[in-house]
């Protein structure tokens, strides 16, 4: 059969699949279950990795597993680290010297003390009073460093998706979730605008929505929340257009403590300003983005939910094949999308992509052993760069990129991952791990 | 008290992968045992954070992997209405492991090495 042929005959099976309702993709076998919202949080300006998953957690909390609607929200957080940070840590240094050094060393203060004190600064500067010097020193210059590094990028906003890991995964779940609502705080701004705009070339506007919390960008997608006494945002004015305040917050001397127990001097915190519940703003947030989510019209799936899946995109036209080895040696690809455990149920012979190969969420069909995720150029994608993203039910587990050679038709010639899935014998539980 | 010799490491005398100081701070600092379990589980991954090679692109993503599982488990063992708030521990933890400028600036390159991956708020009991 030609490869036109089969191209016809796998899309017919496609096609068919599509038609059943997504409820359908409601796998059994409980290994996984379909999204109807993918949540995906955009992290402020000093954030650190582990600090975006805690705020992450945040809106979980806020917002619930299910929507009113009841759509099902995964969370995902698309994180950015803010260049220059680690300069200030030399400016620390020097105020803790300060004063005789009596807190000299001493940098579990580095979080808090940048944020103008907290609990364990309160015990400090009540035993010695001249810490409080201290500690309105850092304060004071930890502003002026923000706003040097957050000016940066305020002046000159990123254009286009810079991050290939971020890329895939917004390329995974414009075909695998029918609504996309991302959620960006201070300098994550930046980084929404340009994920908006990339999400909204694959798949409809009306499927995706954005609010912006304290942005730091002129431009915004979506509706807003921006505090009054937010100095580090209102303190942007001068250099450019910031929207509009919508909400007063009180003071620094009546601030209550956060979601960290800990207040914000300059009024940005996530935690400690925008999604306090002592304050209107995480009411206004709440409202806004499930407000939104409401409004949003879902797209049509065209991609399962996996145990674990694989995305193909390639850097322009050509036909460049997915091709899947599952445990028993089952090869899945074009010419064989069905599989022992798996399935190929995106298929592009043009350009770009995507191609999606997904393996059961049903534990009588997921074959535990290693899988191959393989690329191929079939033809006309000479010097491609092929890119692959793997993910399980907990996130993606990596992303590779590969320069395609001349075309090889059927035959994979890079193999760029080997996914373990494995079964604990004692508690039953299925897991799937990237191998070297 | 905290360790603030050793170098980035510092002593880990019972190999639990956590500094010996650290392991001291969340025994004072949390009762229940799940609690300290899920404090000690964050702050076994931040340290390694701060020991991983940050040009080693596999193991900085394992590590981000890593984070997603600890902090959800902080976030299932803590309840935010109550006298020490999950997004609490997170910080206290993080602040105490990166005691030092050597462990502050280590603890920043991994950040920064992050810098474009993902995450995604696990499924089912993250605990270790």
């Amino acid at each position: 059969m030609s490869k036109l042929l089969q191209r016809f005959t796998a899309a017919l099976i496609i096609f068919s699949i599509l038609l059943a309702p997504v409820a359908a993709q409601t796998t059994t076998g409980g290994l996984c279950t379909p999204s109807g919202v993918a949540f995906g949080f955009f992290n402020g300006v000093e954030t650190t990795s582990i600090q975006a998953k805690r705020n992450l957690q945040e809106f979980k909390i806020m917002h619930g597993v299910t929507t009113a609607q009841g759509e099902r929200i995964k969370y995902h957080v698309f994180y950015n680290y803010t260049n220059g940070y680690e300069d200030f840590v030399e400016t620390f240094r020097q105020r803790l010297e300060e004063q005789g050094g009596l807190l000299r060393g001493k940098f579990e203060l580095f979080f808090t003390g940048n944020k103008g004190g907290g609990s364990w600064w309160s015990s400090i500067t009540q035993s010695v009073a001249e810490t409080g010097q201290i500690l309105t020193a850092i304060t004071d210059q930890h502003q002026a460093s923000l706003l040097v590094n957050l000016k940066r990028d305020f002046q000159n906003p990123p254009t286009g998706l810079k991050y290939e890991e971020q890329r895939l995964l917004i390329d995974s779940l414009v075909i695998e979730v029918p609504k996309l609502m991302f959620v960006a705080h201070s300098q994550g701004n930046l980084f929404v605008n340009a994920a908006y705009d990339y999400a909204v070339s694959k798949t409809p506007a009306s499927s995706v929505g954005v609010v912006h919390i304290a942005p730091a960008s002129a431009r915004t997608t979506g509706s807003h929340i921006l505090a009054n006494l937010d100095f580090v945002i209102n303190g942007l004015r001068p250099f450019g257009t910031v929207p509009p305040i919508t909400t007063a917050i009180p003071g620094y001397p009546l601030q209550p403590p956060g979601l960290n127990s800990e207040t914000d001097i300059l009024g940005h915190g996530l935690l400690e300003i925008y999604l306090n519940p002592a304050l209107t703003t995480a009411e206004e947030i709440r409202i806004a983005v499930n407000t939104k989510i409401a409004a949003l019209v879902p797209s049509a799936v065209r991609a399962a939910t996996g145990f674990f899946t694989a995305t193909l995109t390639w850097d322009g036209p050509g036909d460049v094949d997915l091709h899947a080895f599952e445990p028993n040696g089952t090869h899945v690809f074009y010419s064989q999308l069905q599989g022992t455990s798996g399935y190929l149920d995106v298929d592009n012979t043009v350009a770009s992509g995507p191609e999606h190969y997904y393996a059961s969420c049903d534990a009588s069909k997921l074959l535990t052993g290693t899988y191959q995720i393989a690329v191929a150029n079939y033809d006309g994608a000479d010097s491609r760069i092929a890119t692959v993203q793997v993910s399980s039910v907990n996130g993606v587990l990596g992303t590779k990129s590969v320069t395609l050679g001349a075309f090889t038709e059927d035959v994979p010639s890079a193999t760029l991952f080997k996914i373990v899935v494995s079964k604990d014998a004692q508690t039953g539980v299925y897991s799937a791990a990237l191998s070297p | 008290m905290l360790d603030r010799t050793n170098g980035i490491a510092g002593v880990d005398a019972d190999k639990n992968g956590v500094r010996d100081d650290v392991d001291a701070y969340i025994s004072t600092r949390y009762s229940a045992a799940p609690q300290k379990a899920a404090a000690l589980q964050v702050a076994r991954t931040i340290q390694k954070e701060l020991l991983v090679s940050k040009t080693d692109k596999p193991a900085i993503k394992l590590l981000t992997l890593a984070e997603d599982r600890a902090v959800n488990c902080v976030y299932s063992k803590f309840d935010r209405n109550s006298s020490i708030k999950p997004g609490a521990v997170v910080q206290d933890i993080e602040s105490v492991t990166t005691n030092t400028e050597e462990r502050l600036l280590a603890y920043l390159a991994f950040s920064k090495a992050a810098d474009g991956t993902t995450g995604t708020i696990p499924e089912g009991d993250t605990c270790e």
